[in-house]
């Protein structure tokens, strides 16, 4: 019954109404095109503070309390199971590789956690999660400074 | 020039050689371990899927999906397999070094 709620509070993301969370997103991206206005650094920072925003109301409203990864995290998680925050933030990758990502990586963490214990395998896969989305940040990058070059180009054009 | 389609990076040379490697068990693990090893560097695993991509988008592996297993919460595995076309990249990509490190030699530099 115990490892059943450990099991049902790792899935809370599950229970997220993303089809409201996602025209949610839309005033944000709104919001950083408007400070875009002002220089591109403003717009980015517009759109990456709505974004953690969006993402904290998320997390603090269908986030249960006992799934919190904090130092009692390895108390409230199974084995070998990978920090529940981590996991949950590779849900966020592009969706053509994300199954196999998380799949390898959980794979991975495995043998990690066996080596080198809770600690050192949490560590890794923090990491790993940030290293993981750092590929899609940078072509986020390009194509917002592409977006940004073409408005600029754009309003010039029309003053 | 060659077709910049067609063209390898260091990377994606090391990616898909590996892969060659491999042979029926290459996937993003064993793919890894396998780069890692041979670079002596640590690899994320998003740059690792972003040059299978690349790779895959040139025609040079193409990709499927393998069993399910409890230790990938029950994720399937991607395995890649090279392409006609990327072993004739990576022929390319050879004799380029070899030309290159013929030019080396002649002037003098090793």
């Amino acid at each position: 019954m115990k490892n059943q709620k450990i099991v049902d509070n790792k899935m809370w993301w599950k229970r997220i109404p993303w089809s409201g969370v996602v025209p949610g997103l839309m005033p944000v991206l709104g919001l950083g095109l408007s400070l875009s206005g002002l220089g591109l650094v403003p717009g980015l920072l517009g759109v990456v503070l709505g974004l953690l925003v969006v993402a904290l109301v998320v997390i603090l409203r269908y986030r249960p309390r006992t799934a919190s990864p904090s130092r009692t995290a390895h108390r409230t998680r199974l084995p070998e199971q990978p920090p529940e925050l981590a996991a949950y933030l590779l849900r966020f990758l592009p969706k053509k590789d994300r199954e196999a990502i998380i799949g390898d990586l959980e794979e991975e963490y495995t043998i990690v956690y066996r080596r080198f214990g809770l600690r050192k395998a949490d560590r890794w896969f923090y990491w790993q999660v940030l290293a993981s989305f750092w590929p899609s940040f940078k072509r986020a990058i390009v194509q917002l400074g592409a977006l940004h070059w073409l408005g600029e180009v754009f309003r010039r054009f029309i003053s | 020039m060659g077709d910049e389609k067609q063209f390898l990076n260091g990377f994606e040379e090391y990616v898909l050689l590996a892969v060659l490697k491999l042979g029926n068990n290459a996937y993003g693990v064993t793919i890894r371990q396998a780069v890692e090893d041979a670079t002596e560097r640590a690899t994320s695993i998003g740059a690792l899927y972003a040059a299978l991509d690349r790779l895959e988008q040139k025609g040079f592996i193409r990709s499927c999906l393998g069993e399910a297993t409890p230790e990938r919460g029950g994720r399937a595995k991607k395995y890649f397999t090279i392409e006609g076309a990327g072993s004739q990249a990576l022929d390319a990509a050879a004799r380029a070094r070899q030309r290159l490190g013929g030019l080396q030699a002649a002037g003098g530099v090793v």
